[in-house]
């Protein structure tokens, strides 16, 4: 048998410019038989199909005509019938697997005909006629006519009744079974169910037998050493010894089977009591009295009866164990801090006589941290106690110094870029590059450093400096009417410093003058700030604040005068508003005015002093200079000839006259004056 | 934070850097200025290993800016960093290598007079010192030009002889620069002066 020989024809291609050519190949060719194999016997022999004779390849041409196809072909164009025929050629061999296909179609088609009308499944066409005509569709839904049947209300109203009812019943079971079950489970609470509820709270974990909770503040960063455990204990039967101290008889399904053990020394209640004590020893009663008494904790529920009656006792003896342990590390805390701090701001070093921290802050004014700690709850002698004003700020900042202190122990700012120092906040890593000084970085670092002990005496101070500063200014506008003076609190204001904006003015000539300072009360002096400027400190004892603001109506009223006159026309020869001298030795400040009429009539001299008591005197006097007496006497010096031809000369001359004050017309100082300044204007 | 002028302050006659030193505290403290500590200002300068470009850079450590470390080019770029520059121009080794004139420094007191601030140090390069500089600084003040008076008579205070007659070059060229790289700049330009003035010896 020939081989196929192609491989070696191949091969001998492949070489085309070697030196195997040179030996002379042999090479055989054959062509491929054009019968296939019918079968190849265990000997080798190879048995072909018999090629076709005529007739029989006629006849398999003559099977592969599509006789129906030609019967639609025979409008068509002539030209088409090769393509076409070739076409059905090459169908030829797919046409088995064509017709595979379609049964398969077919088929799945019927079968989801029938699942989709055993599942009712609404059509997926619009209407009924295009389904009808889905050549897809092999089974499908028709509507059935039916003949309308004559209506009878009464059985309808009756089938429907019925209905209902059946439906009804069966909801009330679904109740009644649900009822029953709800009665089950709460009459009785469970061990588990009370273990449920506990822990939705608190946090408790399994250790061996016993399950033991954690109340301490150690998850949010506190390093107390108190490890805060308690232990929840099953309890069995009724025991009613551990009943809580409410006494009374509590319904029954608040009698839980579980009960709580903390450590003894968080039994009890626990307080943290703040007060600014005024030690002045004029006063019998201390009206300024200033308590604040807060017991530093999260769980005010306490403070509210109502609120009382529904919580399960262990959550009450929890809550009151919490609230020990955290008055106890606030009060360590404070303790070892004010044994460290060396704060020079303290009048008195801090004294620590057993649960109660003091310090005077002002010579006469104590600071004192007292930690309350009885068997019975404290609520009941707090409500005597009138006096009590309270002072918010002091139990927010304590509250959010102590957080924060807690928080930094956990969490650290992450950096952006992540390459950067760790530790580091968003504002120090921005002060290398804006780039800061030494003295700003200083001030940042300073300001965020407050300890509690500190943050406490500066709080104090400043509620002091405050009180005394509101003090003053309510005694001067009780005084002093003639300016009127308006002080306006700002909101714009912490912990550590207070603002009161003040305006000065005599009524009716506002527009003429006006005098607006702003008063800061910080924590260890007043400062005063000017609208022109100017900065003055002022040390926080009252008659000092006292003689500041008086000097400042003094001035005031001088310069208001200033204006006046110059508004009116007259001529200011001299405006002091602040010297230092004065004849008499008990003014502090003297501010003097001098004007001349327009027509140099008359000069008008004014003197606004303050005493060292604290007052202001005012000293009004008028000199005429072309009054008739005056005219006389110099004309009977001199002769007529002077007097005559120097008119000028008539204007020098004259004695002040004192002012008879009450007389004149006016409601305050600056209208009386204006009265003054109008009639001597209309003199002559 | 305020405006500053840096200059050299000549010795003189007979006398060496450490009496010079001594007679301008004495000047100081006359006027009434308190000690507050020392100052640094220490420059160091790269050049860059590609031939072609002949800048050098400045990089400078002012104790007064504690957590920048400023770079510059003498012909203006400016850059604030934080204090990671040194590490980092040192993995940068390739493009720029430390020049071999080594570090300058100027250490000294620093006084503080009211809103003034007088810095007298000694400029040295290594174990070798150049000579004196003095820096007064105006704090309150960010605008040069709104200050040169006043700190003319300051100067006229403290260095009679020596103050400048009128606005330095850098300030007159750039008013409105931040105030660390003027400073940067007149103590650059201060460090090469003595730098050339002790090579010419």
């Amino acid at each position: 048998m020939y081989a196929k020989l192609t491989f070696s024809m191949l091969v001998a291609g492949m070489h085309p410019g070697s030196g195997m050519t040179e030996q002379n190949d042999k090479i055989s060719i054959a062509s491929l038989s054009e019968n296939k194999i019918q079968e190849i016997s265990y000997d080798g022999q190879e048995t072909y199909f018999k090629p076709f004779t005529l007739s029989e390849s006629l006849t398999d041409l003559a099977n592969r005509i599509n006789f129906l196809n030609e019967d639609d072909n025979d409008c068509e164009d002539g030209e088409e019938e090769d393509p076409k025929g070739f076409h059905q050629a090459k169908q030829w061999p797919w046409r088995d697997i064509h017709s595979h296909l379609q049964r398969a179609l077919i088929e799945m088609n019927v079968l989801v005909d029938v699942i989709s009308i055993t599942q009712n499944k609404p059509t997926t066409l619009k209407d009924s006629a295009a389904e009808s005509s889905d050549a897809n569709r092999y089974l499908m839904y028709d509507l059935a006519q039916k003949d309308s049947e004559p209506t009878k209300p009464m059985l309808q109203l009756i089938t429907k009744k019925k209905c209902l009812a059946g439906a009804a019943k069966i909801l009330l079971n679904g109740y009644e079974r649900l009822n029953k079950a709800w009665t089950e489970t709460s009459g009785q609470i469970s061990f588990h169910s009370a273990l449920l509820k506990l822990r939705k709270c608190w946090r408790v974990r399994r250790v061996g037998d016993k399950i033991m909770g954690d109340l301490s503040y150690r998850t949010a960063g506190s390093n107390f050493w108190h490890s805060g455990a308690f232990e929840v204990i099953k309890r069995s039967g009724d025991d009613t010894d551990e009943e809580s101290s409410y006494g009374s008889a509590l319904p029954s399904r608040l009698k839980s089977p579980i009960s709580v053990e903390v450590s003894s020394d968080l039994l009890g209640y626990a307080e943290i009591f703040v007060s600014v004590i005024n030690l002045d020893v004029h006063r019998d009663s201390l009206p300024d009295d200033v308590s604040e008494c807060f017991s530093l904790n999260f769980h005010d529920l306490m403070q509210s009866s109502v609120l009382r009656v529904n919580q399960p006792p262990w959550h009450q003896k929890l809550v009151n164990a919490q609230n020990v342990l955290f008055c106890k590390e606030f009060f360590t805390r404070l303790t070892k801090e004010a044994i460290q701090l060396r704060c020079r701001s303290l009048y008195s070093p801090f004294v620590i006589v057993g649960d109660t921290i003091s310090a005077l802050v002002f010579p006469h004014t104590q600071l004192s941290v007292h930690l309350r700690y009885k068997q019975k709850p404290l609520l009941d002698e707090k409500t005597g106690n009138s006096n009590i004003k309270s002072l918010f700020s002091f139990k927010h900042t304590l509250l959010q110094l102590l957080q924060k202190d807690h928080s930094k122990q956990l969490n650290i700012p992450t950096p952006h870029p992540t390459s950067a120092v760790l530790g580091l906040t968003p504002e120090m890593r921005h002060a290398s590059i804006q780039p800061w000084s030494s003295m700003q970085l200083d001030t940042t670092l300073k300001r965020d450093d407050d300890s509690l002990a500190e943050a406490m005496v500066k709080m104090a101070k400043h509620y002091e400096v405050r009180r005394r500063l509101a003090k003053v200014i309510k005694m001067i506008l009780n005084e002093y009417s003639d300016p009127d003076i308006q002080a306006h609190w700002l909101t714009l204001s912490n912990q550590y410093e207070s603002c009161v904006r003040m305006t000065m003015a005599s009524f009716g000539y506002e527009a003429c003058h006006r005098t607006v300072f702003q008063a800061t009360a910080m924590a260890d002096k007043v400062k005063f700030l000017h609208r022109e400027g100017k900065i003055v400190f002022v040390e926080v004892d009252e008659s000092c604040i006292y003689k500041y603001l008086v000097t400042l109506i003094s001035g005031h009223q001088t310069l208001t005068l200033d204006k006046l006159a110059r508004n009116m026309g007259w001529n200011v020869l001299q405006v002091t508003p602040r010297s230092g001298i004065d004849f008499n030795s008990s003014v502090i400040n003297r501010g003097s005015l001098v004007a001349s009429s327009p027509s140099f009539d008359s000069y008008v001299g004014i003197v606004c002093s303050t005493t060292y008591q604290g007052t202001v005197e005012y000293d009004v006097k008028v000199k005429y200079t072309k009054s008739p007496e005056n005219k006389s006497t110099k004309t009977s010096k001199d002769p007529e000839l002077l007097a005559m031809q120097f008119d000028k000369y008539m204007s020098i001359g004259g004695i002040w006259q004192k002012v008879n004050w009450q007389k004149i017309y006016g409601r305050n100082f600056i209208n009386k004056v204006e009265t003054l300044l109008t009639c001597l204007v209309n003199y002559d | 934070m305020g405006v500053t002028y840096v200059s050299q302050w000549n010795i003189p006659e007979g006398k060496n850097i450490q009496q010079g030193v001594e007679e301008l505290q004495n000047k100081a403290e006359k006027l009434g200025a308190k000690k507050s500590g020392l100052f640094v200002v220490e420059c160091e300068s790269f050049h860059s290993t590609n031939a072609q470009n002949l800048k050098t850079l400045h990089t400078i450590h002012n104790s007064e800016y504690p957590a920048s470390r400023f770079a510059c080019f003498e012909d203006g770029s400016f850059l604030v960093t934080d204090v990671m520059l040194g590490t980092f121009l040192s993995k940068l080794r390739s493009v720029w290598q430390p020049k071999k004139g080594g570090k300058i420094e100027s250490k000294g007191q620093r006084y503080e007079f009211g809103d003034f601030i007088i810095k007298i140090g000694i400029v040295s390069m290594g174990p070798s010192t150049k000579g004196i500089a003095l820096e007064l600084e105006y704090a309150p003040c960010r605008f040069p030009l709104d200050c040169w008076e006043l700190m003319t008579e300051m100067l006229h205070e403290l260095i009679d002889d020596q103050a400048p007659a009128s606005l330095p070059q850098v300030i007159a060229q750039k008013p409105d620069a931040n105030l660390a790289e003027l400073t940067a700049l007149q103590y650059i330009r201060l460090f090469n002066n003595l730098r050339k003035a002790s090579m010419n010896r």
